[in-house]
């Protein structure tokens, strides 16, 4: 089947198998590898990125669901002001150790704060936003540290990207 | 993989028309995808998908005499994020809220946990204390049916659907009292995206220290969901003294009939069901 879709920002058309996943779609036809394959199974969330706004497992996701769907990966947001922030808070608090979770929890974080206006959170909050993302270098607790920094940073990410 | 052939129909009469073309009947029925998408290379190659996300009569929450409906397709962040399940049906937000990730919320739905007919699925215990009801659409007879939603289940992972049949709402029944009391924890290995070991849903009507009555579901301890009737016998209209707590563990202990199996022990999961009753129990005393 064809289908009809935007990738960052793009469009795109495609020729698919229905259940092919988006993971492999956006690494292989769109040489998007920011985006990881860590589990394939949905638990980890090295995949992770935004579709119709919303944050989903790539690897979960069929290509038959994509007609005109909306895509944004970690490769999309790399020149936006607030990205620029999120790495730099998570190198100066070591988040970031073998690297491969990382687009996950970056694509989690932003989710996070354009959700919350508020200028302090809880770390139950943060730990819940990060339910979908496993970390096996870290130990989470360098993550919670940079987002509890960017939370006091009044960064503006916008509600929709691409749109 | 080979090319599978899929039809994506957007009312039900659409889908059907779809089924009704299709000769061999060997038809999977898709929706979110969360679980099929990880099986996806043991699926059948002959299969023909029929996938009902699009159907807008199956996504939403309405409220109609008294009634919550919600549509099979509806996402469990939707229902997380829904007011009237806020403020109508405070048990299914806890339960959500325990479940899966960000993530899988914005795409696994409601229809899909209760038709994987999981012992473990965790929507269906406080829908079973709820005594929520089922719509199935049969594209054989192009009717609708309703059932209680305990009627759907005939094993673990087993459902009476039969025949291209989908379930289309889930009708949830709302009290005319506020002040009723829910309960719902579940044990996992882990806090975060955890199947569950075991797990209690409960309502209960509680006044002058008395339990007027009191609704139970466990999750994950037999092959069905299914209500403890003895166990809510025993506590009707009793006071909860220590005593009273201590005969209902024991009680709930030797209803529930668990397994041994990859996620827990059938010691593990008798012990935790008694202790997740003490703990609702106390909770109940607390609030009032």
């Amino acid at each position: 089947m064809n289908i009809d879709l935007i990738v960052n920002g793009k469009p795109v058309s495609v020729e698919v198998e229905p259940l092919d996943r988006l993971l492999d779609i956006l690494r292989d036809k769109f040489d998007l590898t920011g985006t990881k394959e860590g589990c394939g199974e949905g638990e980890c969330g090295a995949c992770t990125v935004f579709m119709n706004n919303k944050l989903v497992n790539s690897c979960l996701v069929p290509a038959m669901h994509l007609q005109n769907a909306n895509v944004v990966t970690i490769d999309g947001l790399r020149d936006f002001d607030f990205f620029k922030l999120i790495s730099k808070a998570y190198e100066e608090n070591g988040a970031v150790q073998c690297g491969f979770c990382t687009p996950g929890f970056v694509m989690s974080t932003i989710d996070l704060l354009r959700k919350k206006s508020e200028k302090s959170i809880g770390d139950e909050e943060i730990k819940d936003a990060f339910a979908g993302n496993i970390c096996r270098c870290t130990g989470y607790e360098k993550i919670i540290k940079a987002v509890r920094q960017l939370f006091t940073m009044n960064i503006k990410v916008p509600e929709r990207f691409y749109e | 993989m080979n090319s599978m052939q899929c039809y994506s129909p957007n009312t039900l009469d659409e889908y059907q028309k779809i089924y009704s073309g299709i000769a061999e009947k060997n038809i999977l029925v898709f929706s979110g995808g969360t679980d099929l998408m990880i099986g996806r290379h043991e699926l059948s190659q002959d299969a023909i998908i029929i996938d009902i996300s699009g159907i807008a009569e199956l996504k939403g929450v309405e409220k109609k005499e008294n009634k919550i409906f919600i549509g099979s397709c509806t996402t469990l962040n939707e229902l997380l994020y829904s007011h009237k399940i806020q403020n109508d049906i405070p048990i299914l937000i806890k339960a959500i809220k325990t479940m899966a990730s960000e993530q899988i919320r914005n795409r696994a739905t409601i229809g899909g946990n209760i038709g994987n007919a999981s012992p473990a699925g965790d929507t269906i215990t406080p829908l079973v204390v709820l005594e929520a009801s089922i719509q199935i659409y049969s594209p054989e007879s192009n009717e609708v049916k309703t059932i209680p939603l305990e009627a759907l289940f005939s094993g673990p992972c087993a459902s009476t659907l039969q025949n291209g049949e989908i379930i289309t709402k889930i009708i949830i029944p709302l009290f005319e009292d506020k002040d009723i009391f829910c309960y719902f924890r579940k044990i996992g290995q882990r806090n975060a995206m955890t199947i569950t070991k075991a797990s209690l849903s409960a309502i209960a009507k509680y006044s002058d220290s008395k339990i007027e009555w009191i609704k139970l579901a466990p999750g994950s301890v037999s092959p069905v969901v299914k209500r403890m009737s003895k166990t809510e016998e025993f506590l009707q209209g009793k006071k909860l003294t220590p005593a009273v707590i201590n005969e209902s563990k024991e009680i709930i202990g030797k209803e529930i009939s668990p397994i041994t199996d990859i996620r827990s022990t059938k010691a593990f999961r008798v012990l935790i069901t008694k202790n997740l009753l003490a703990d609702c129990l106390s909770e109940l005393i607390n609030r009032h």
